[in-house]
């Protein structure tokens, strides 16, 4: 058989502007699912090396260190939690049957832009700033309540970290949506509501199940040592 | 060849056929024939179609030739499903308001 470019070629649009706002137009299944934990997997390391925490299926915390596992439990709870939410959307919603390793697959793909993070954090003067800051912040509110001084150079830095958090999470968002429309073939303002009551329900979902594993799996460590 | 017009140009409703002849002869036949579902779609989802006959309806040939994810294809071809059907539909309902 032929190559037919034809079929596609007289939809024009930008190729690369797909790949990073729609990559699910080409990538799905099991080699989005193998990209995907692969990244969830980087996100982790480099989440444990600069203390990066997602914990919770949209969250991004610095600061605290933790073994490793955590940082890997933290992102294989997030991806499990939406990918489940969404698939239960996704069968509410769907106009027909859709493959369950498509919606998983791109939404581990979908993770990626976390990487943006915590790349960005391996920058050592930025992750002292804003743990050092963080930790001011902290104490001034457990203490007196008064409003912590922070240089010029630490504020510039703490505000280009949280823009580029901001569009991270914004753009990991999208990547989400799209994954969810194109693998169960949904649209509209279907797809948008179920797409958010499905993130709200994995939000929820993710927090309270890395609570009971942590307080689980402590609690089992504690046993083991004593 | 030209595209077979599917819709009126002027108020946009459904065309039919209402004319056939015979390239050999000349003979020609008036009368009302339907289109297709198929041939009312438009040019490239029928060749879409076409492809995908010709890939013994796999669509995961259709992604690899049409160099897509497996969804994307999918989800085009539930699109011309969906188009057929209310193609269909719009024949029945036409059928039901004839005298």
């Amino acid at each position: 058989m032929t190559e037919m470019p034809s079929l596609e070629a007289k939809r024009t649009e930008n190729p690369v502007l797909t790949w990073l706002l729609n990559p699910f137009k080409y990538i799905a299944g099991a080699p989005a699912l193998a990209a995907g934990l692969a990244a969830i997997g980087a996100i982790a390391l480099l989440g444990w090396v600069t203390n990066t925490h997602f914990d919770g299926a949209l969250d991004i915390h610095t600061g605290t260190a933790a073994p490793l596992w955590v940082f890997v439990v933290e992102g294989l709870v997030d991806w499990l939690s939406l990918s489940l939410a969404l698939l239960v959307a996704g069968m509410i919603v769907r106009r027909a049957p859709f493959r369950t390793v498509d919606l998983f697959g791109t939404q581990a793909l979908a993770r990626w832009p976390g990487l943006i993070v915590v790349a960005m954090l391996l920058i050592a003067p930025l992750r002292n700033a804003l743990t050092t800051v963080l930790a001011e912040v902290m104490k001034s509110a457990a203490t007196t309540g008064a409003p912590v001084k922070i240089s010029a150079a630490d504020a510039f830095l703490i505000g280009a970290a949280a823009l580029v958090m901001l569009i991270s999470i914004i753009w990991t968002v999208l990547l989400m949506y799209r994954a969810y429309a194109v693998s169960c073939d949904t649209r509209g303002p279907r797809a948008i509501i179920s797409f958010i009551a499905g993130l709200i329900a994995a939000e929820v979902a993710s927090k309270v199940v890395l609570y009971e594993v942590f307080v689980h799996l402590t609690s089992l460590a504690t046993k083991t040592q004593a | 060849m030209k595209r077979i017009p599917t819709n009126c140009p002027a108020c946009g409703g459904r065309l039919e056929v209402n004319r056939m002849a015979c390239r050999a002869c000349g003979t020609a036949i008036d009368g009302e024939f339907e289109l297709p579902a198929l041939a009312q779609l438009p040019p490239e989802d029928q060749e879409f179609v076409l492809e995908f006959v010709k890939a013994s309806g796999s669509l995961k040939e259709m992604a690899r030739l049409l160099h897509l994810s497996y969804p994307t294809v999918r989800n085009r071809l539930n699109d011309i499903i969906n188009r057929c059907k209310s193609f269909e539909a719009g024949a029945a309902e036409d059928k039901g308001g004839r005298p």
